[in-house]
């Protein structure tokens, strides 16, 4: 193995990365798919969005989830999808922690669709900043990689 | 560098659509599908109507109403509206199940506190109105103007 596959700019790591995420965001779409309403209880319970919003949001972001973790795994789109990860990421863990530091216990709504399930902790936003740093990592990856086509993963290896 | 923002944006806003329209579209199709309007109208549903004695009254008598004691039930024992049924709202899940029937059949369902600086009765009365029960409304005065209106009462420590 040559010291260039494994430095952190490799485009297989970076590839790794990518279909890691994209299996993350899969994951994470699942179990809110098939509840939205126990979602949209998850999100009521934010208190961050107003009340017209919650549903609407409820059954369009775990959609939202899956396309772009699939766009991810597979390729198609995942630039914009990468982009939209990264943004997603921040907005979650910026919802966790303002509801941390005001003392809401809220389920995380993260994995799992019960708005009943643990309250979220510090390690919960711990994860959530390891996904956002995730998700930085994979998009300057791709932005690198339209910048350098030559260092695509097809010719750079 | 544009080029990238531009292909970037683009594949954002087909990522964003589709999930749009799956999402409201599986929504559409599902028998459990969410309505958009839900919150709104449990928002509504929240603010009972409240009435005032002589209306209280007058489903008393008149119109043979239930009458829904909200105060736990130790204060129910004590003193309450004659005829009055304990469903404390702290507690209701326990209480619920063995007035059920009893209030299915009611014609109309009045919810009472102890004045009218205790929420317990509107608080009842947005919850059983949002289970469905119609005709539920609050007597915001409570056993305080009930009682100085002579309003006929029973319990342990009821003087009429």
């Amino acid at each position: 193995m040559s010291a260039r596959a494994l430095s952190l700019d490799s485009p297989k790591l970076v590839l790794a990365a990518r279909v890691a995420l994209g299996a993350i965001f899969i994951a994470a779409s699942a179990d809110k798919l098939i509840h939205p309403g126990a979602f949209a209880e998850v999100i009521k319970n934010y208190r961050l969005l107003p009340g017209l919003l919650i549903n609407p949001a409820a059954v369009t972001l775990p959609w939202l989830e899956l396309i772009l973790g699939l766009s991810l795994v597979f390729g198609p789109g995942a630039r914009g999808a990468g982009l939209l990860a990264l943004l997603l990421m921040g907005a979650f863990a910026g919802a966790l922690g303002f509801n941390l530091a005001r003392g809401l216990d809220v389920a995380c709504g993260c994995f799992r669709a019960s708005a009943s399930s643990s309250p979220a902790t510090l390690l919960t936003l711990g994860r959530d900043v390891l996904f956002l740093m995730l998700s930085l990592f994979v998009f300057l990856g791709l932005k690198r990689s339209h910048q350098h086509p030559g260092r695509s993963l097809e010719k750079g290896t | 560098m544009s080029s990238f923002w531009g292909k970037t944006a683009k594949e954002i806003a087909i990522i964003v659509a589709l999930a749009l329209v799956l999402g409201l579209g599986s929504n559409l199709m599902r028998s459990d599908g969410l309505s958009f309007a839900t919150l709104e109208r449990a928002e509504s549903a929240a603010r009972a109507r409240v009435v005032g004695l002589n209306e209280a009254l007058e489903l008393y008598r008149d119109k043979g109403a239930v009458f829904l004691d909200a105060r736990d039930r130790d204060f129910f024992e004590l003193e309450r509206i004659r005829g009055a049924l304990s469903l404390p709202f702290n507690g209701f899940e326990k209480a619920f199940p063995g007035l059920k029937e009893r209030l299915k059949n009611a014609r109309a369902i009045v919810t009472y506190c102890d004045d009218e600086h205790c929420p317990l009765g509107e608080k009842l009365a947005a919850k059983l109105s949002g289970m469905g029960f119609p005709g539920v409304v609050a007597f915001g005065g409570g056993l305080e103007e009930w009682r100085s209106a002579n309003g006929p009462l029973e319990g342990e420590e009821a003087t009429r």
